[in-house]
């Protein structure tokens, strides 16, 4: 059991995390069920859709009344399910802007036009920056971003909730 | 409270404040200072003077829902039964800026002029009822205390049903003064929550049986009206509790078990209480028209002073510690001074009038005797030895020992002393000692428990309330650990000298252990910090001398963890084949040369002062050169 | 204090004019301020967070690390997300010293060091720090009352453990400036949402939607404008109008616009015109 599901087994199961969380109304999210899952050890819960309808606003956490980082649990069941090549392809491409620019927005040809007219110097992250950040990451070993699961990721889609 | 306003053995000093408290069990000096009503006791309570009073203020006792004059009587059962006057609020005698009360008074009874008294009380014993304080639920942004009129607490709520009260006993909105048709109930605000911004850890255990019975009684005062309490647990565990829950469910009041995350106004000034449902899970709204925030308590902010005059404990959570949970449950570490009500912890009614019933009981035993038996176990200092330095008197959790520099020495009050030692290792002069735990007992115990293959063993020294009672819960539950240990018991682990862990080096004990109560649950109220601070001191001074300080642990054992005694004894043995022999004799060399360096500034001091050696028995200290 | 001016890639990529107001602003107070050289993007807090956290902590403190070589005492940024990255990483940091151990190991593989130490301030946190008489001598146009909606987003405040800039909760730190500048912060129901920019990775069309109540509510709170201490909060809020079904469309500000209007600097200049709900100058009451 992880550090965070061992701390979920304080749950005292009160669902102001539910009453907080600002997805559930639209994905379906309850995080309650997830503390109580990973509390209880479920060895599916990384792989469903679960963890990445968490829009991280941290509302549960910041009202939990046991002290649980809930959003921190949904960033542990992301991991997990990163590490087995279970992303949903827009954090894979997000991701790999990142890699691939240092910058998760790049400068448009539009706003680069906006930045010249106000008189702003033109916008990019060096190509030293873009060069350490790959290492970095490689080094503290950020997952594959192009091996795919058998099986594609289910992100929770909005009307789940119905 | 009438009947013990009029006893003629008690005494009721209202509007009091206690300045400072002296001397010990039996003979207490209290010194009370009573504020200044302004009104004598010729008040003959007609209430003349409220009718012309012109100044109005919120009122306490109504929490402000309603209000009361510059003169007035702070509740209508108040003791004594006079009137008295608020000079904070009040316009003055000055004829041009008031004076109507005076004016209109019958008996003469008020008198601006009349100023605050010092009164000095011999008591012979102490019942603390200090009491607690509501949970202030501003912090609670999301419950929007602040924000919504309609948003009450529920001792606000209290008074609003009472028929004394503010409304009269009529439950109105305070926005609109209309009859709500929809009341909810928020439980835990304040209590239950790892946020210290917005309330307290512990359970306050009255406030949901306070929420059953207000359904109740707000069953009774409106016909259909509908009734949510949203909670998280619904601890109905005392006598008729359950009953009375069950009566309410029956009744029609909706228990939901989800604590809301916000409580918001709409357009039509009705209340939203956003939940998840506790079945689906699914997010909702619910509208009602007012809401009452069942507060829990916290301990009162001047605690720290209650605690200074009587030298008392507190629990982590803040509140007063009570000699032994089980068995004393009202007495204080402090011989004389007893605790009742929420001062020791959150109660209802009932339990605080069983547990005020026991402080007076316990309070009038050593009342009726007269005098009391003091434990054999105290300290005494050596008049002869004693340079008055006053470093025993500053580790004294009970301030038991009194220095007098003038004549150059400290001396212990018996009666206040409760035996923990703490004071002996502080003594530079071998001044102090303690009876049934003198130095010599302990020397002799431990030339006893290293008598064979000493590197072989952990050398325990345990407290008698936690460690030593840790070590015997191990046992008597069957617990395996290794039999290498040899205990020593103390009182207390602030009795254990550096001197008593140098000798057991000297004596190539493997691995030297103190061990005592966790911090907080000392039974000589602190006197476990010295504990600390005494071994770090040591272990600094162990590594200053290039030694292994693997060889000195401190471990926190309280009475109920047997495990952790037997796993704390495992994790020492286990380490007891790596000890150095070289080590243990370079240790052995500095313990003694630390010992020789002690005995000759004594043996220096002795003589300086002409004192005659006491007649030592035994080997000891002395008898290991 | 010297701060290292953090942009992050939304402000400088998607809405510039927000940098220019900062710097504006920052040099009407005489607060010192230069951006960090080779920054990179804060690292994500939703992305590359989810990823991989030890990535995200690496990569978020090498930008707290260039600011620390690079001589600033502190660490300013303009937007929520930016904020919490740096913020949370400086905190995490701070209070586990193997970690910083460990991601200061990281560090010195690529030729980088982090010995901790550094603070990170959101932007509104130092206009809250202005001495009243100071603001005063440099309001040249107040809000004079004008009605505005302060959307706080949420990692601003939040995670409470780190953020400390205000109530986790319910967070009024926004109002309080909008106060400051004689505006009248207005209460709405739907303060506390998420503006949606958390959805766009699984479910864009939710995004989208997740805007349009709050808008309403803060329509019908009588709102004239919105201000935000969020870049993504920003690209949510005009990217929601049309959606929204609102009777006008609701303007908004970054607070440093904000500010820098109220401290006289001209719309044009501002760039106000590249809003895509434009700011009219008369338009608004201010």
């Amino acid at each position: 059991m992880s550090g965070l599901a061992a701390k979920a087994s304080n749950c005292m199961q009160c669902n102001v995390c539910g009453a907080a969380c600002t997805a559930g109304p639209v994905n379906g999210l309850r995080p309650r069920e997830v503390v109580q899952r990973a509390a209880a050890g479920d060895p599916g819960l990384a792989d469903g859709p679960e963890p990445w309808k968490c829009v991280t606003c941290y509302a549960c956490a910041s009202q939990c009344r046991a002290g649980i980082d809930v959003a921190e649990l949904f960033y542990e069941l992301r991991n997990e399910a990163a590490r087995r090549g279970r992303i949903p392809d827009a954090y894979r491409a997000v991701a790999k802007q990142v890699l691939a620019s240092g910058c998760a927005f790049p400068v448009t040809r539009n706003t680069a036009r906006m930045r010249q007219e106000l008189g702003l110097p033109p916008f990019a992250v060096s190509p030293r920056g873009v060069e350490e950040l790959n290492s970095l990451c490689r080094a503290a070993g950020l997952p594959d971003l192009d091996r795919h699961p058998e099986a594609p990721v289910d992100a929770g889609a909005p009307g789940k909730e119905a | 409270m009438m009947d013990a306003g009029r006893h003629p053995k008690i005494k009721v000093l209202a509007g009091s404040e206690l300045k400072s408290v002296s001397g010990y069990i039996g003979n207490f000096t209290a010194v009370v200072r009573q504020k200044a009503r302004m009104v004598s006791s010729a008040c003959t309570s007609c209430g003349d003077c409220v009718e012309v009073c012109p100044v109005s203020v919120p009122d306490e006792f109504e929490e402000g829902l309603g209000t009361r004059r510059a003169i007035y009587k702070p509740f209508p059962q108040a003791i004594p039964s006079l009137f008295l006057i608020d000079p904070d609020s009040c316009l003055g005698s000055n004829p041009v800026a008031c004076g109507k009360c005076k004016e209109v008074c019958g008996a003469k009874a008020i008198d601006y002029a009349m100023r605050d008294e010092e009164i000095v009380l011999s008591v012979g014993t102490v019942v603390v009822a200090t009491g607690a304080e509501p949970w202030d639920p501003t912090p609670n942004v999301e419950y929007g205390y602040s924000r919504h009129l309609d948003v009450l607490t529920s001792i606000e709520f209290e008074r609003m049903l009472s028929a004394g009260g503010p409304t009269g006993g009529h439950i109105q909105r305070p926005s609109d003064g209309k009859e709500p048709r929809s009341i909810a109930y928020i439980q835990c605000v304040g209590s239950r929550t790892q946020d210290p911004c917005r309330g307290m850890t512990y359970c306050s255990s009255f406030c949901c049986m306070e929420t059953v019975k207000t359904t109740l009684q707000v069953q009774e005062h409106i016909r259909g009206v509908k009734q949510t309490v949203y909670y998280m647990d619904i601890r109905a565990f005392g006598k008729g509790f359950e009953g009375l829950y069950t009566r309410s469910r029956a009744d029609g009041v909706r228990y939901v078990h989800s604590i809301p995350s916000s409580v918001t106004r709409d357009a039509a000034g009705r209340l939203l209480c956003r939940i998840a449902d506790p079945d689906t899970g699914e997010l909702r709204e619910e509208a009602h028209d007012m809401v009452i925030l069942a507060v829990g308590v916290k301990p009162r902010t001047d605690s720290d002073a209650i605690q200074k005059l009587f030298t008392l404990s507190r629990t982590e959570d803040g509140f007063f510690l009570e000699s032994h949970p089980k068995l004393k449950p009202v007495d204080t570490p402090t011989g004389g001074v007893f605790l009742a009500g929420f001062v020791e912890s959150p109660k209802d009614i009932k339990d605080c009038v069983t547990q005020a019933s026991a402080a007076a009981s316990r309070a009038s035993i050593l009342m009726r005797k007269g005098e009391v038996t003091v434990e054999a176990i105290t300290s005494s200092i050596d008049p002869g030895l004693c340079t008055a330095c006053g470093q025993c008197a500053k580790v004294c959790p009970f301030h038991a020992i009194t220095v007098d520099k003038e004549k150059g020495t400290a001396t212990v009050v018996e009666a206040l002393c409760q035996g923990c030692g703490t004071c002996g290792p502080e003594c530079r002069f071998d001044a102090v000692s303690l009876r049934h735990f003198t130095d010599e007992q302990f020397f002799n115990q431990i030339d006893a428990a290293l008598e064979e293959e000493p590197e072989k063993k952990v050398l325990a020294f345990c407290c008698n309330w936690c460690s030593y009672a840790g070590a015997d819960f191990a046992g008597v539950s069957r617990m395996q650990y290794p039999g290498s240990v040899r205990i020593i018991r103390s009182m207390c682990s602030g009795r254990i000298d550096e001197r008593f862990v140098l000798y057991a080096m000297e004596k190539r004990a493997g691995i030297v252990l103190v061990s005592g109560c966790h911090i907080g649950d000392c039974h000589y109220i602190d006197a476990n910090k010295s504990t600390l601070t005494r071994v770090e001191k040591l272990q600094e001074r162990m590594r200053a001398a290039g030694l292994d300080v693997g060889r000195l642990h401190r471990r926190w054992v309280s009475a109920a963890e047997g495990r952790r005694w037997a796993d704390t004894i495992q994790e020492l043995a286990d380490r007891l084949p790596s000890v150095d022999p070289a080590e243990v004799s370079k240790a052995a060399d500095w313990a003694r040369d630390q010992r020789v360096k002690y005995e000759k500034r004594v043996e220096k001091h002795r003589e300086k002062r002409r004192a005659p050696k006491p007649a030592m028995a035994g080997s000891g200290a002395g008898g290991a050169a | 204090m010297r701060y290292g001016l953090f942009y992050g890639c939304a402000v400088p990529s998607r809405l510039p004019f927000i940098e220019k107001a900062t710097a504006f602003v920052l040099g009407k107070l005489g607060i010192e301020a230069a951006p960090i050289v080779d920054a990179t993007c804060c690292m994500d807090p939703i992305v590359l967070k989810s990823l991989s956290v030890d990535a995200w902590l690496a990569s978020s403190a090498r930008n707290i690390a260039l600011a620390q070589e690079q001589g600033f005492d502190a660490v300013l940024t303009l937007c929520n997300g930016c904020f919490c990255s740096l913020n949370e990483t400086a905190g995490m940091l701070e209070e586990d010293k193997t970690l910083l151990a460990k991601v200061d190991g990281a560090l010195r593989g690529i030729g980088r060091s982090y010995r901790g130490g550094m603070t990170v301030k959101h932007l509104t946190q130092v206009l809250e720090g202005i001495d009243p008489s100071d603001l005063a001598k440099r309001l040249v146009r107040p809000l004079a009352g004008a009605k505005v909606a302060a959307f706080h987003g949420c990692h601003l405040v939040r995670p409470a453990k780190y953020a400390k800039v205000d109530d986790p909760v319910r967070p009024t730190i926004l109002d309080r400036l909008v106060d400051r500048l004689g505006g009248v912060p207005v209460e709405y129901s739907e303060r506390n949402e998420c503006c949606g920019m958390g959805f766009t990775g699984t479910a864009p069309e939710s995004a989208a939607e997740r805007m349009g109540p709050i808008l309403r509510a803060m329509e019908s709170a009588g709102a004239s404008f919105v201000v935000t201490p969020c870049p993504s909060c920003f690209l949510q809020i005009e990217g929601a109008q049309r959606t929204a079904g609102l009777a006008f469309p609701l303007p908004v500000l970054h607070v440093a616009e904000m500010y820098a209007r109220a401290f006289g600097m001209d719309g044009k200049e501002m760039g106000l015109g590249y809003h895509r709900v434009r700011f009219a100058e008369e338009g608004v009451t201010v």
